[in-house]
């Protein structure tokens, strides 16, 4: 049954995959700019001037002066076989380059829902058990602080607390030259909002558990209030939660891109930008596809969970 | 020096004495401990006073490393492949690869007597083939460059005269032959090439410069090891480099800073305030490096009007651009070259390029414009903090002339797009032009120029064939000083046509730690030399 649902929501990706490809190459391809410029080494203010012959020289070597549709159905036809291509700016292959960019991203996606998980859940739910006192009012000023913070602002402020005033983390630099350590503050720096989205959602979904008549026969029946606040009330106020968690996490790469770029972090952010920046359409596509399917496979992580967490919803 | 003199004075002793003896004995011992101890102690002769030491630098955004791509900055294409002229940072020539200058034969061939033992940095080795290799490859085309097409306009043959001389034969005299065989014709590996295929530069580079390609990643990361073979014994005397691509300015210096980084290329003037009078930074200046013009198209209304045109120059300030944008860092326009350039001649009506708003007023009114019907354009520009900054303050100096200049501030690569497909009837353009005579006055003037983006001298555009002639003759000639005369003899002929508007030159800048040492700031923009510097460790 599962495998069934599985494999229907697998064939009803193929469609939105292809829209979305048509959409981003067409939105690329009427915006101005021209990948040849970039390969021209004229994609800076530091440039030389170019010559027009030049560029129309490389631009039909390169196919580019061909029209949209033949463009982007060479494309298909190879992503249909798994080819995503070369990059136009360098031979480089773009499946290597996704694959290096995801290995980044992927480590700062999960350190960051890792970290708003741990904060947001608990401060969501002494929120709402202790609604109305000191420590809810606390909870929901920090958690509206988190959800009002520009998340460029607060990487700044980071670097100049933990990197400068208190020099404990670099500002900036890769895993592979610093170690785990170089995506410290850019967690730190994402995982504000989706905490506080966390647990304001939290908050509201155990309020109205907690309102339930099974929650006051527990307590009535003399059950300690641990274990009726993470057994019986959390179980059944976690689904609304589960669905911000799966939305966050596809909507996290929007973060990066700024994040990343601050940090300078070679992620699928810093690349989607560069190539958005070179016109560079064929990494464009490859690198947009990807966080379809990421987004994709979140929602469909989130929808499989719901029958793990309770066992009424059938699929 | 000789190298006798490395030895310590007893064993040079001991060996005219033919035995060593106790002391001998001991300073031997000293000498080899010392070279066995000593970290980064060089074993030939010392070009540098401390050898050893990683230097950090950013604007690593390119690519891929393939010398047949054109890149900036150039400093870490440089720092792996020669090329047989070296263009210093002063812009002075000396043999690279090459074992002396060139020898000129007739007007458009040039023979290479070329440096023997030379190694790539794969072990093979570099000869008269490798120099033939590179340039039928840049030709050949298979690697979208735009040298191919600069190349292709020169290049008659290239033959191999022997094992360690080649002839390169051009279609016709080249002045700028020295400049774009020492800025573009680097030399890679011919068998690491073929190895590689398509993916040499990303997965392996193999030059013979001073340093060797470790690992790469594209637009992100490069880390290069000292070439311990270079051919130039001493150099280089760092052990290592390592680019990286940090975009955020803010970053980039506080980074340097805080020590993270060593060095950081260019950066606005806007940016100044954060690291001047910091400890242990040293900022560098070079003058002058960067045109800032305003493109006009004169194939379109407004701007096919001379009237129009002139009256703009007259109503920008470029001085108040450089007090109030560049912080007084860059210079007013006396020519159409830059003070250092040896192109440059003066002016003699310099009052043709200088703000004069009732002249502006005058010409407008002539051209039909008023304050009834007001001349009205768009103006399309970068969207970096400075050409923002600029674009305002030049929409303020038009406005008090009655001129309203509507602004659209885009990434600056899309805006070169339109200048140069011609969409846009007026750009603000920034560009760097080189020591070669032709950037500031053939390429931006000749109707034969395909860098012309003005249509001046074009069809359609603006005409004055007596300009278009004398640029056309003086692109040709091999005496660049009759040339540079020629040249400025049409410059105020120029200045009045008035296809570009002429704003000023903005100076360039880097800023370093003070443990970098032996750095000084190229003449031009980006053209580092890391084979001499060494860091103080």
């Amino acid at each position: 049954m599962v495998w069934t649902y599985v494999a229907k929501r697998l064939l009803l990706a193929l469609p939105t995959l292809l829209g979305v490809s048509v959409v981003v190459f067409s939105l690329t391809f009427l915006s101005p700019g021209d990948v040849v410029l970039t390969i021209m080494g004229l994609n800076s203010q530091d440039a030389s001037s170019v010559d027009i012959k030049e560029v129309q020289r490389i631009r039909h070597e390169l196919a580019l002066d061909q029209p949209a549709y033949v463009q982007f159905g060479r494309w298909l036809a190879k992503a249909v076989q798994g080819d995503l291509g070369r990059s136009y700016q360098s031979p480089y292959p773009v499946s290597e380059l996704i694959r290096n960019a995801l290995t980044v991203t992927l480590s700062l996606m999960f350190g960051t829902m890792g970290l708003a998980m741990v904060f947001g859940i608990p401060l969501g739910i002494i929120s709402a058990v202790k609604r109305n006192t000191w420590s809810d009012y606390l909870a929901r000023v920090l958690a509206i602080t988190g959800v009002s913070l520009p998340v460029f602002w607060e990487a700044l402020i980071l670097i100049l607390v933990f990197a400068i005033l208190i020099p404990i983390f670099p500002i900036s630099g890769s895993i592979q030259d610093r170690g785990m350590i170089a995506v410290v503050l850019p967690v730190l720096a994402i995982a504000t909002h989706p905490a506080a989205l966390i647990a304001r959602m939290t908050r509201s979904s155990m309020l109205e558990v907690l309102g339930q008549d099974y929650i006051r026969t527990a307590r009535s029946k003399g059950l300690p209030m641990p274990r009726v606040v993470y057994v019986h009330a959390l179980r059944n106020a976690i689904n609304p939660v589960v669905t911000v968690i799966g939305f966050q996490f596809g909507g996290l790469i929007g973060a990066a891109v700024v994040v990343e770029n601050i940090f300078a972090l070679p992620g699928l952010g810093k690349l989607l930008l560069d190539s958005i920046y070179a016109k560079d359409i064929i990494v464009i596509q490859g690198v947009v596809l990807v966080i379809s399917v990421v987004f994709i496979g979140a929602n469909l992580i989130v929808d499989l969970l719901y029958t793990v967490l309770d066992p009424r919803i059938r699929l | 020096m000789g190298l006798h003199r490395l030895i310590p004075w007893p064993l040079r002793n001991a060996r005219r004495a033919h035995h060593i003896g106790p002391l001998g004995l001991f300073c031997l011992a000293l000498a080899a401990g010392a070279l066995i101890f000593a970290p980064g102690a060089p074993l030939y002769a010392q070009v540098c006073p401390k050898y050893g030491g990683t230097l950090r630098s950013v604007d690593m955004n390119m690519p891929h490393m393939d010398p047949t791509g054109t890149f900036n900055p150039p400093s870490y294409l440089t720092s792996i492949y020669d090329s047989l002229i070296k263009v210093n940072q002063d812009l002075t020539y000396e043999p690279g690869l090459a074992a002396s200058m060139p020898e000129k034969v007739g007007d458009a061939s040039y023979v290479f007597t070329l440096r023997e033992n030379v190694k790539f940095h794969d072990g093979t080795d570099f000869n008269a083939d490798a120099v033939k290799f590179a340039l039928e490859r840049i030709v050949k085309g298979d690697f979208p460059t735009s040298l191919t097409g600069l190349w292709r306009q020169w290049l008659k043959d290239v033959k191999v005269l022997g094992p360690y001389k080649v002839r390169i034969d051009l279609k016709r005299p080249w002045p700028d032959f020295t400049w774009y065989v020492a800025s573009t014709l680097f030399i890679p590996s011919p068998t690491a090439v073929k190895k590689w295929g398509k993916e040499f530069g990303i997965r392996s580079a193999a030059g013979t410069g001073p340093f060797v390609m470790k690992s790469f990643s594209p637009k992100d990361r490069i880390e290069l090891d000292r070439n311990p073979n270079y051919f130039i014994k001493g150099v280089p005397c760092l052990d290592k480099i390592i680019g990286k691509q940090i975009s955020s300015g803010t970053v980039r210096l506080t980074s340097l800073i805080k020590g993270d980084l060593t060095h950081v290329m260019t950066f606005p003037e806007s940016q100044l305030p954060l690291i001047e009078g910091k400890p242990h930074i040293i900022i560098g200046e070079g003058e002058a490096s960067t045109l800032t013009i305003l493109v006009l198209n004169t194939r379109v209304a407004p701007f096919n009007d001379a009237r129009v045109r002139r009256a703009l120059q007259y109503a920008v300030d470029g001085k108040e651009l450089i007090d109030k944008v560049y912080r007084g860092r860059g210079k007013e326009i006396e020519g159409l070259y830059p003070p250092w350039h040896p192109a440059f001649r003066k002016s003699q009506h310099l009052a043709l390029i200088r703000p004069d708003p009732a002249k502006a007023r005058e010409l407008l009114k002539e051209a039909g414009y008023g304050p009834a019907h007001p001349l009205h354009f768009a103006l399309v520009a970068g969207d970096a903090p400075a050409h923002v900054e600029r674009t305002v303050l030049l929409q303020a100096q038009l406005k008090a002339v009655g001129v309203q200049m509507e602004a659209r501030n885009i990434p600056y690569g899309q805006m070169q797009s339109d200048m140069i497909e011609g969409k846009s009837a007026a750009s603000l353009f920034q560009f760097l032009g080189g020591p070669i005579l032709s950037a500031y006055s053939w390429d931006l003037f000749s109707g034969e120029s395909g860098k012309n983006y003005t249509g001046y001298n074009k069809p359609g555009g603006a005409q004055n064939p007596a300009v278009g002639n004398a640029l056309n003759q003086a692109v040709g000639m091999l005496d660049q000083n009759k040339a540079a005369d020629l040249v400025a003899s049409v410059q105020d002929k120029i200045f009045e046509d008035a296809p570009v508007i002429y704003l000023n030159w903005r100076n360039h800048r880097e800023a370093w730690r003070d443990t970098l040492k032996n750095h000084t700031v190229s003449k031009l923009k980006n053209r580092q030399d890391w084979s001499r510097v060494w860091m103080e460790q």
